[in-house]
């Protein structure tokens, strides 16, 4: 029979004390570290914020100088210049669109994040983004697809987030689909989720993305390719807002691909109860 | 008499731009860097039109609005120029009473056409 002890080990009780003390100082420290992050995080936000702004209004300048020269307004210019200034301009233009996404990401990383709710059907938001980007589908040669179920629910959500994640989505597909590739744009109901969810695609035949790097992609600053020469320019911050925007609604964001075999993002959002 | 501009807008490189591109179409144009310049606005009449950038240093832009509106000088036409171009940014600016939202840099043909359009 084994020997039971039923007074106290004083020993033990001692020990345990003092474990319990030196968790409670690992805890404090602990906390401390956090408030400490957070504080730089917070900073950092500021920071991206301030930077941002303080770099558009300058190349804001640059982009109407350059429009002012490029359009003759202060003198006749020869076609070589034209083109020249054209650079400036797309350029400029580009540089631009960096950073209002690295202030989108600044603005929506930290802190609480309303959403401007509204009814809208994604069948308009699909027309109207695709029709923004109808003059680089066909500059690049690229065949751009639509395909909108019938009676699809309207969406409950925040249209110019929905907007910036389409616009996004279709972005890296015209970016990353070679001349002559398929682009498309699926939007249906969610298979896992019926009538309460509403399923966007957007689908492409470029290069694909590893599987590895499905998750890798979603992350901040994230780039598959992260050497110099890669022939993507970007901030690594476009699917992360998606992610975030996705997700503020209640919905899901993947992708579905492999090297060589086109990419499929697909994203949820909650339908309207009717 | 040449339609009257007040372009309100702090950055001198932005606004010397547009100064240049207006008065080149034949405008006349007054600069103000901040909001009390431009709600300070002396006339004689009010301006045709009011391109308003909402990012003072000394106040929000669309306070521009309200004070001019007070002393009978509201402008005929005003614009709002903004980096931002969210629904809470242009229904912020039309409550206020603008009569449109241009999202910065405005493409110099496109700010032509509606400064024109408006003084039509």
């Amino acid at each position: 029979m084994s020997d039971v002890r039923l007074t106290p080990d004083v020993s033990n009780e001692y020990e345990m004390a003092e474990r319990l003390s030196h968790l409670e100082a690992e805890l404090i420290e602990a906390q401390r570290v956090i408030a400490e992050l957070r504080d730089r995080d917070a900073l950092k936000t500021q920071f991206l914020s301030n930077i941002s702004h303080d770099l558009r209004t300058p190349l804001t300048a640059i982009i109407t100088h350059a429009e002012i020269l490029r359009d003759g307004i202060l003198g006749e210019v020869i076609p070589k210049q034209k083109d020249s200034i054209s650079v400036i301009i797309t350029g400029g233009r580009q540089l631009l669109d960096m950073i209002a996404e690295i202030l989108t990401h600044a603005r929506h990383s930290s802190g609480p994040l309303n959403l401007v709710e509204s009814v809208f059907s994604v069948e308009e938001v699909v027309e109207q983004v695709t029709a923004l980007n109808e003059s680089l589908v066909a500059k690049k040669g690229l065949t751009l697809e639509r395909n909108v179920c019938r009676d699809m629910p309207m969406v409950r959500g925040d249209r110019d987030k929905v907007i910036h994640v389409l616009t996004n989505l279709l972005g890296n597909a015209f970016e990353f689909t070679p001349s002559g590739g398929r682009v498309w744009v699926n939007v249906g109901i969610d298979p896992a989720e019926g009538v309460r969810m509403v399923l966007v695609e957007v689908g492409d035949t470029g290069r694909g993305i590893a599987p590895d790097h499905h998750e890798l992609i979603f992350r901040e600053f994230a780039q598959v390719d992260s050497s110099a020469s890669r022939g993507h320019h970007g901030t690594g911050l476009g699917l992360t807002i998606a992610r975030r925007f996705v997700e503020l609604h209640g919905g899901r964001i993947w992708v579905e691909s492999d090297l060589g075999s086109g990419s499929r993002f697909f994203f949820t959002l909650p339908a309207e109860r009717v | 008499m040449s339609p009257r501009v007040l372009l309100v807008e702090d950055s001198q490189m932005i606004s010397g731009a547009l100064k240049m591109l207006l008065e080149s179409s034949g405008f006349d144009v007054t600069l103000a860097a901040t909001a009390a310049e431009a709600a300070a606005w002396e006339g004689p009449d009010r301006a045709d039109v009011m391109i308003l950038d909402l990012g003072l240093p000394d106040a929000d832009g669309l306070t521009v609005i309200a004070s001019l509106a007070k002393r009978g000088m509201k402008p005929a036409a005003t614009f709002a120029m903004t980096g931002r171009n969210d629904a809470e940014t242009i229904e912020r600016c039309l409550a206020a009473g603008c009569d449109d939202v241009l999202l910065k840099p405005v493409p110099v043909q496109q700010l032509l056409r509606i400064v024109t359009q408006a003084v039509a």
